[in-house]
């Protein structure tokens, strides 16, 4: 364990203003290294394309209130739920917490002035933009049909939709994602303030180190199937077509060993944004703070070795199966572990029902739903039973819906504060945050039932019998929608009129509150020194701390 | 200026003397698939890649001359390298199809 290695010394006569008032040029942002800048701007972008996904999976939900369809041909259908696919996974929910609010909040929450490498992080949503304006061509070009998952022999020979440029697309973007991995892992290591130990790391910062990992380590392999793909499709070099001596199945291996360790690029940055958030609204300390973070570290390791669950009707091995099966009951011990401590640290807390805690207390009832359907598929033969139902599409939008966008609603309403310098509206926040709940449980839990049933996903002409699940499950998806929509409304009128939020509104102890919203653009006035132990809440209750009789003690001095 | 010189030759005398090695060994792992050599195909040109990987560790990523924490990064990205083949392999291997 080593305290931080590289000095930081900002001249004291950098306070003028913010980084916001660093230039308001359009070539200035577009040029800017500032990590604040470049949160922003993939905000911005990942904001555009989880609305256009969003409407693609508006129109298939609209199509399946009828048995026999409404307005799309089958294959429109099967463009329409890729296109979501791609872009929801990759343009949104894989950059999603980690591009935007680690970007922002990482290097503050350890006290440096920028990430290690500012270049390698403008170049890195360059490269989100570049693999942003192939999808585009795609969707414009009249879509792929392959699903997400690219899946051969379909993609690699029979499909008539463009599979090259989405393939391509994703392909690029994946690099942008190791950019962000290798420069947030170096921050983490070279550029902690003095007194920021290991163990003293936010758990946000743990979950940005451990993602950071997974991302470095998997990605390459999508890299290398998808080039796979196209090797076969362009050149003809059979390497999954079994005719000429290939496996389809090597392809499957390849793809989710990249995939399932997605999940927990997902869910890991999730689940460091509602630690801070229940430590906050509950003044309490994390219960188990180390046994947090080793779940964290179990959660990246294990989650490499559980791929296999995704291919039990595939044609593997049945020795496979159960091997991976069993890797997959360990993978939620330590989600368990998480779980449990979220919840004992609630426990006797001085509860406030703040927008980003309603938020993040969805995202603990939905990661627990979401977890516990995972278990089932876990089990072959459920898992037999229930491969390519409802029931599997219900229980991942569980975790990546009900959790991870639960979660990145919690970290936004947190945080906008010293984003912006400005509060919103709390009343509508909080309708926004319960309505989200309500509009994700109508919308997935009819999808379970009918799943269980035995309605299969993909299919968009559908016996009559499970016409009412799907009426239901789009209605909620309106109601999800209206609550997605608020925010944008609320958030952008706090830009405007919003009172001045003060350094630290929710008199937090993290490190980013100690210094002034919004943040100058080296992040603090002076250099930060740590001298105490992250979430130090513990016995200061919200009464007395509103009577002015106890303050949380925060984590360093910067200001 | 000897400096500057000494800069480039490092920068591309030992990447450059890599990529030739790396297309020789190409040629010879080419070269070796039309020899009848039956199940010791598989193990010429298992050979030839570990070679190839020796190479690419050492002169292309640099760990030659790496500190401690970067070559235990490259040691965890070879761990995670045998952790997808050993579990593909647990597929692959048990199908009796």
């Amino acid at each position: 364990m080593t305290d931080a290695a590289l000095p930081f010394v900002p001249p004291l006569d950098i306070w003028r203003g913010s980084y916001l008032d660093e230039g308001h040029t359009i070539a200035s942002w577009l040029t800017t290294t500032d990590h604040k800048r470049i949160a922003i701007l993939y905000a911005l972008s990942i904001t555009v394309f989880f609305f256009i996904g969003g409407v693609a999976i508006g129109l298939v939900r609209l199509e399946l209130i009828s048995p026999t369809g409404l307005f799309l041909t089958s294959d429109e259908y099967n463009r329409l739920f890729t296109i979501h696919g791609i872009i929801m996974v990759w343009f949104f929910l894989v950059p999603s917490i980690p591009a935007t609010l680690g970007n922002f909040l990482l290097p503050m929450m350890i006290g440096a002035p920028d990430v290690a490498f500012p270049r390698l992080n403008l170049l890195s949503w360059y490269l989100y933009v570049g693999g942003a304006a192939f999808t585009v061509y795609v969707l414009l070009s009249g879509g792929v049909d392959t699903g997400w998952t690219f899946y051969p022999p379909f993609s690699s020979e029979y499909s008539h939709s463009n599979v090259i440029p989405a393939a391509v697309g994703v392909f690029i973007v994946g690099f942008s994602s190791i950019a962000t991995g290798v420069n947030f892992l170096a921050t983490i290591h070279m550029l902690r303030a003095p007194g920021m130990t290991w163990l003293r790391l936010p758990l946000f910062v743990w979950s940005m180190y451990t993602v950071s990992v997974v991302m470095v380590l998997a990605t390459p392999v999508l890299a290398m199937s998808l080039l796979l793909i196209v090797a076969e499709r362009f050149f003809g070099l059979p390497i999954f077509d079994p005719s000429a001596g290939g496996d389809p199945i090597l392809f499957q291996h390849l793809f989710w060993f990249y995939s399932h360790p997605a999940v927990y690029i997902m869910i890991l940055p999730a689940m460091g944004v509602v630690s801070e958030v229940f430590a906050c609204f509950a003044r309490r300390r994390v219960f188990g703070y180390a046994f947090m973070v080793f779940a964290m570290l179990m959660i990246a390791v294990v989650g490499f070795m559980v791929w296999g669950h995704h291919m039990f009707v595939a044609g593997q091995s049945p020795v496979a199966d159960l091997i991976f099966s069993f890797l997959s009951f360990i993978v939620a011990v330590p989600s368990a572990i998480k779980v449990f401590n979220w919840t004992a640290t609630l426990y006797r807390g001085h509860i406030g029902f703040e927008a980003p805690m309603i938020y993040a207390l969805g995202f603990l009832g939905l990661f627990t739903i979401g977890g516990l359907t995972g278990l089932f598929l876990a089990s072959v033969p459920i898992d037999i039973a229930t491969t390519d139902t409802y029931f599997v599409v219900a229980h991942f939008h569980t975790i990546m819906v009900g959790g991870t966008v639960s979660a990145f609603m919690a970290g936004i309403h947190y945080w906008w504060p010293k984003v912006t310098g400005k509060l919103y509206n709390e009343f509508w926040a909080q309708f926004a945050a319960i309505t989200m709940f309500l509009g994700f449980n109508v919308t997935f839990l009819p999808q379970f039932v009918m799943g269980w049933l035995g309605m299969p996903r993909r299919y968009h002409y559908y016996p009559d019998v499970f016409q009412i699940w799907h009426v239901l499950s789009s209605g909620g998806a309106l109601i999800l929608a209206a609550a997605y929509l608020m925010p944008l409304v609320y958030l952008t009128w706090s830009l405007f009129y919003g009172q001045d939020a003060g350094a630290n509104p929710w008199r937090s102890t993290g490190l980013e509150w100690q210094t002034p919203s919004p943040p100058p653009k080296t992040n603090f006035v002076r250099p930060p020194r740590v001298d105490a132990d992250p979430y130090e809440y513990h016995d200061f209750g919200r009464t007395e701390e509103t009577g002015g009789e106890a303050r949380a003690r925060p984590q360093g001095e910067a200001t | 200026m000897t400096n500057g010189r000494q800069d480039r030759r490092y920068l591309w005398l030992g990447p450059g003397a890599a990529w030739l090695i790396l297309l020789m060994l190409f040629a010879v792992s080419l070269g070796s698939a039309y020899l009848p050599l039956g199940a010791g195909n598989l193990a010429v040109n298992l050979g030839i890649a570990a070679v190839m990987l020796a190479v690419l560790a050492a002169v292309l990523m640099d760990l030659r001359n790496s500190v401690a924490l970067v070559r235990i990064v490259a040691a965890a990205g070879l761990f995670w390298i045998i952790i997808m083949f050993a579990l593909t392999f647990s597929d692959f291997l048990t199908r009796h199809y």
